[in-house]
């Protein structure tokens, strides 16, 4: 206990160093600091510009004098009875409101009454589409929070969230902003007689021209300014379409599992989920064609993608207005969507070889940054495990960087707040799916070995790769754990890659993955794969200290020389006894030996014992 | 943002899974313009090498988890040659200075982006060597 008592100190020494010298390399090179805005331009984002405000149509007072205007009209419409709207009470039915959000938790406090809202004003024009909108230029250290704009019932307790908030306008809608079930449709329209309809319809499109949106509107949904029947007579429509994604490896489409598809109209939200085909049906109906996003977020499959460190909100791929009948979209390479897609599909199909093995899925959902480079990835299981690396608590994390002197107490805020990924992957299309896929697997390996031994073993595990830049030579304290643990996700990472694209994938062949050679410590090569000389690295094999290539020598019965002197001879280990044998006191491979050993009535002893001999694990 | 950046650092040391690279370089210290051809079952690869130059024979060898290593043991042969002339013929077993052999006979370095740097050195030497 009193070694773990001292661990998380040993951490802050590791993280001061290596912000003393990252402060020092600063001060000499950086002019000036860059915005959070120009963050996101530098990590490929597009920024959504707005433009001017918008008259809304639907403000109450908006719509009184739309209603004033018909009743007072002179015009022989017969589709307008006055007699019908005597019987019509402009009120408010909603409310445009705003919310003041400080940290992740403010949002989710929305997300978990299925509140739908947008990071930009509702009434602006949008003059610019893109992927982030920074309501204010400021820097991470001047962050404090950022207004999230929705439409809810007039009757909402708004002080239930417990959260600041400012009602913008009063509205009458004729739709529930928020959309329940069909079924369960309780608005102004659903209740109301046809003679009814066709006076809303008037009121609706009177609203739009006072407000010089009526040409605007017309030309979103392709209607002529002079046809008679607006909206209503088109009919309403429920939006439905199939998401898919492109698959490098398969050279096919595949479908988009378990997001969601969200819509909007005038303060009206609707919103879907892609089943096993990609399919989504959008539960409320149109009149008019709505913008679409693809929101990343993945809640049956416990995940949601961000699309930078800086994300404050979950992936988005915005289609913007399309038609109100559904959207269909594929995902090919070129597109900003690629990437999030094949994650996810990749966390789905991992989340069903978990089933099919006797693996524990990961239970909470986690956070995954997936950007858009080439490269590293990480299991930091921060949104866990931070409170183990912060010696407890936020405060004294962030008194211990201000003790430094870095100021970077703010910093630390806004990771605190915002930010604290899970999972990390770089996921450029260049990389192709295979190789998404294979990472995706290999992080969600680490997930699921997280899930039986929890913060304080996993903060050893990040100590351990600070402490040595990264694998090390397989010497240093807590290299047996670190060991262990990528020996876990390497062979989850390759042996599911196997499993889904074949004995021959561009990632890493069967016969490559049967190849290894292990690697005696003390040694630079913690785990390499071998090259040819046209640099081909799926097809010959791989070697390393790390014991990478034990799982699959003790699962498989094939009899294989090791290295010379050793041959493979264990048999009759499954996945499951494997994973089930990953304890919380199991921190090296010979502690994984002994306790697969013990778990399974000391099953094949001697060629087990042989075998991670074997390895240089004795 | 800086200070944040630190952070971002931090979390990139945190990577369990670090990317990597190696550089396979081919250096020709003799006089001459050789080719390297290295022999497969199905397939042949060449390398031209002017003299006294150095090439980089694979030229994207970058790895998620660790650097690549080059692996020449599928290959039947490795040669030298200027034109049609064959001037020095390595096979796996082919005792004294061996290509095949990356941990004894080539160098290597690790630049600062720590990147591992495998030099192998043609040397008049090794053609002598052929001709005896």
């Amino acid at each position: 206990m009193k070694h773990l008592q001292k661990l998380p100190m040993s951490i802050f020494i590791i993280l001061g160093a290596l912000l003393i010298s990252c402060h020092d390399e600063v001060k000499e090179t950086e002019p000036a600091t860059p915005t959070l805005k120009e963050e996101y331009l530098t990590a490929g984002e597009k920024e959504i510009v707005l433009g001017k405000k918008i008259e809304n149509p639907y403000a109450v007072a908006t719509m009184q004098k739309a209603y004033e205007n018909l009743m007072n009209s002179e015009s022989k419409n017969s589709n307008v009875s006055k007699k019908v709207g005597e019987s019509v009470a402009i009120v408010t039915n909603h409310h445009y409101v705003r919310f003041w959000c400080v940290s992740q938790e403010d949002r989710d406090k929305l997300t978990a009454l299925d509140i739908k809202f947008s990071d930009f004003p509702l009434d602006q024009e949008i003059e610019e589409t893109g992927n982030f909108f920074a309501e204010e230029d400021i820097t991470t250290e001047a962050y404090e929070g950022a207004w999230i704009y929705t439409s809810l019932l007039a009757d909402f307790d708004y002080e239930s969230l417990g959260l600041r908030y400012e009602i913008l306008e009063d509205l009458f809608l004729f739709e529930e902003a928020q959309g329940e079930d069909i079924e369960e449709d309780d608005s102004v329209l659903a209740k109301a007689s046809d003679s009814e309809i066709a006076f809303y319809e008037a009121l609706e499109k009177e609203a739009f021209r006072i407000t010089g949106n009526l040409e605007k509107e017309m030309a979103k949904n392709k209607s002529n300014i002079q046809e008679r029947c607006w909206f209503f007579c088109s009919g309403r429509t429920q939006p439905k379409g199939t998401l898919k994604v492109y698959n490098t490896e398969t050279r096919s489409t595949d479908p988009v599992v378990g997001v969601k598809v969200r819509t909007y109209r005038w303060f009206v939200w609707g919103y879907g989920y892609t089943n096993s085909n990609g399919y989504y049906v959008i539960n409320k109906k149109y009149r008019g064609n709505p913008w679409y996003s693809i929101d990343f977020d993945n809640p049956s499959n416990k995940i949601k993608i961000y699309s930078t460190w800086l994300s404050l909100s979950d992936a988005t791929y915005r289609a913007w207005t399309q038609s109100k009948s559904g959207y269909d979209k594929t995902f090919y390479t070129n597109s900003y969507g690629w990437r999030f897609s094949t994650v996810n599909n990749a966390v789905v199909k991992y989340r069903k070889y978990c089933d099919q093995y006797g693996i524990t899925k990961p239970s909470s959902k986690m956070r995954i940054n997936v950007t858009n480079g080439t490269g590293s990835a990480s299991a930091p299981m921060l949104q866990k495990t931070w409170g183990f690396i912060g010696y407890n608590s936020h405060a004294s994390v962030s008194n211990f960087f201000a003790n430094l002197g870095f100021g970077v107490i703010n910093t630390a805020s806004y990771f605190f707040k915002w930010v604290l990924p899970d999972i990390w992957i770089q996921a450029n299309s260049s990389n192709g799916t295979a190789k998404v896929f294979s990472t995706t697997f290999h992080e969600m390996a680490h997930a699921s070995h997280f899930e039986k031994v929890g913060g304080s073993y996993w903060a050893k595990y990040i100590s351990y790769i600070i402490t040595y830049g990264s694998y090390g030579d397989g010497t240093g304290r807590n290299a047996g754990l670190c060991a262990l643990g990528e020996a876990w996700g390497y062979h989850i990472g390759n042996f599911l890659t196997i499993q889904e694209f074949g004995n021959n994938n561009s990632e890493l062949t069967s016969g490559a993955f049967e190849n290894f050679d292990p690697i005696q410590r003390p040694n630079d090569i913690a785990k390499s794969r071998y090259t040819d000389a046209n640099g081909n690295l799926n097809s010959t094999g791989w070697a390393g200290w790390m014991p990478s290539g034990l799982i699959n020598d003790i699962i498989d019965t094939n009899s294989d020389l090791v290295r010379t002197g050793f041959r493979d001879n264990v048999s009759g280990y499954t996945l499951q006894n494997i994973y089930n044998a990953l304890d919380r006191d199991v921190a090296s491979p010979q502690a994984f030996r002994d306790r697969l050993l013990q778990e399974n009535g000391n099953r094949d002893e001697t060629d087990l014992r042989n075998l991670f001999e074997a390895y240089y694990y004795n | 943002m800086k200070n944040y950046m630190c952070v971002v650092f931090i979390l990139f040391l945190c990577s369990c899974d670090p990317d990597a690279c190696s550089e396979y370089l081919i250096k020709n210290s003799t006089n001459l313009d050789l080719n390297l051809t290295f022999i497969e079952k199905k397939e042949i690869k060449e390398v031209n090498i002017e003299k006294q130059y150095v090439v980089n024979f694979i030229e994207h060898n970058c790895d998620t988890g660790g650097a690549p290593l080059l692996y020449l043991y599928n290959y039947n042969s490795i040669y030298l040659s200027k034109g049609n002339e064959i001037l020095k013929v390595w096979k796996p077993d082919t005792k004294g200075k061996n290509i095949y052999n990356i941990d004894k006979d080539w160098s290597v370095r690790e630049s600062p982006k720590d990147n591992f740097i495998y030099t192998f050195e043609i040397t008049d030497e090794d053609l002598i060597r052929q001709e005896e």
